[in-house]
């Protein structure tokens, strides 16, 4: 099992991005990046996805590149949101996801968003890293 | 509770958003007339007939209670240090994208090439959002005309006349519409975003009895005479407002009214768009994100 937000993670959180067509649907126009982290886990590198034209087209360690969002909370809110225990609009309104970039944009996708919260929780993984 | 209570004399204004203008006046009148009581405070309520006098009536600092459209709370909020305290309970501010009944537009791919649409006031959340709808149907920007109607009834009116090929209609607006007006709108596409609201704001004078005003706003569906008024305001009950959500909503009006954009705009639109329009969470100069 993957350990979360390991290099291991994203990329299956890139490949299992490509069985939702309906994500890639949506983000047909959508050309970013985004990275994610842990507040309270140092230690443990930050990773990104890059999406273009609703496909992944990277997900690995964040490496240096332009970041038009950045998302991070702690371990247990990660595990709370993963887990759809809270969802995606709750999240960032109730800053339990913390959020730099664009908020008219995460309004103007929040369903594509859920899904893509959605597509997280799907990795089986290990939280205790 | 104790509340710190105003010199009886003093005479409270308080308004409501332009969107009741033109509809349900009566209701908002007992609104007043139920606040009065409670608060043992001389209110007097003023409609407003147009966002743009509806603003400037309240940036005159002339109100101390505004039930008011989530971009222009923000405004309040941060202008004048007006307080957003209490949101009606499971409803948010959504948009209908309609066309004339009558009219040939089904779909967006009956669209004209030049597409006039009626929106009630640019620096809304409705125009906002009307123009994601017309974004997600992928639609060139460039290709929209738009008419400025002030309100959402004019909004109506100018589908209903014609006037318009397609109108951003408020979900309050469509739904509290007649059967005989609805009958003759075609509903093309709405949003489902459940992320704003309008809300009850007290200003500086009415700030020190928030905490009256909220326990009161949201327990008004305890009583049958509060529980009869919101029926007829066409709300459940109210909840409080979170500074979460303040903060949340205020991000997202600045970003709209200050003219940036969503970061891919230029996928869909042939219009010009400068890069300095885009928020993008580059690192921060001052120490990164955390």
């Amino acid at each position: 099992m993957a350990k979360f937000m390991s290099t291991e993670w994203i990329r299956l959180v890139g490949k299992q991005w490509d069985t939702h067509p309906e994500i890639q649907k949506d983000l047909k126009n959508f050309n970013a990046t985004w990275e994610y982290y842990i507040e309270d886990r140092p230690d443990i590198p930050h990773v990104m996805l890059f999406c273009k034209a609703g496909k992944v087209i990277y997900a690995g360690p964040s490496d240096g590149r332009r970041r038009d969002f950045i998302m991070w909370t702690s371990m247990d809110n990660w595990e709370k949101i993963l887990s759809g225990e809270l969802s995606g609009k709750a999240a960032l309104m109730t800053r339990k996801l913390k959020f730099k970039g664009s908020m008219m944009t995460a309004m103007k996708y929040m369903t594509p968003f859920n899904i893509h919260l959605s597509i997280l929780g799907e990795i089986p993984v290990d939280f205790d890293s | 509770m104790t509340a710190e209570v105003l010199p009886s004399k003093t005479i409270l204004n308080f308004t409501v958003d332009p969107n009741y203008s033109g509809k349900n006046l009566p209701g908002w009148f007992l609104m007043n007339t139920f606040l009065q009581r409670h608060l043992v405070q001389v209110m007097h309520f003023q409609p407003q007939d147009d966002f743009d006098s509806g603003r400037a009536a309240v940036l005159s600092g002339n109100y101390d209670l505004v039930y008011a459209n989530p971009f222009d709370w923000v405004q309040y909020q941060q202008k004048l240090d007006f307080l957003p305290i209490v949101k009606p309970l499971n409803h948010f501010d959504e948009v209908y994208l309609c066309a004339p009944a009558a009219g040939s537009i089904h779909h967006a791919e009956d669209f004209p090439e030049r597409i006039r649409i009626a929106s009630a006031h640019p620096s809304t959340l409705v125009h906002m959002v009307g123009l994601f709808l017309m974004d997600k149907a992928d639609i060139d920007r460039a290709r929209l005309d738009f008419v400025f109607t002030g309100s959402y009834q004019r909004v109506l009116k100018a589908l209903l006349q014609g006037q318009a090929d397609l109108g951003f209609l408020f979900n309050e607006v469509y739904s509290s519409a007649s059967k005989l007006i609805r009958e003759r709108l075609r509903v093309i596409d709405q949003s489902d975003d459940a992320f704003a609201f309008h809300a009850f704001c007290v200003g500086p004078r009415l700030l020190p009895q928030r905490e009256l005003l909220t326990d009161l706003l949201t327990s008004m569906d305890l009583e049958p005479r509060g529980k009869n008024l919101l029926e007829d305001l066409g709300f459940s009950g109210f909840e409080a407002v979170t500074e979460d959500e303040i903060a949340c909503l205020a991000t997202l009006a600045d970003e709209y009214i200050s003219g940036h954009e969503a970061i891919d705009i230029r996928a869909t639109s042939s219009l010009a768009v400068a890069d300095s329009a885009f928020v993008v969470a580059r690192e921060d100069p001052e120490g990164g994100t955390n």
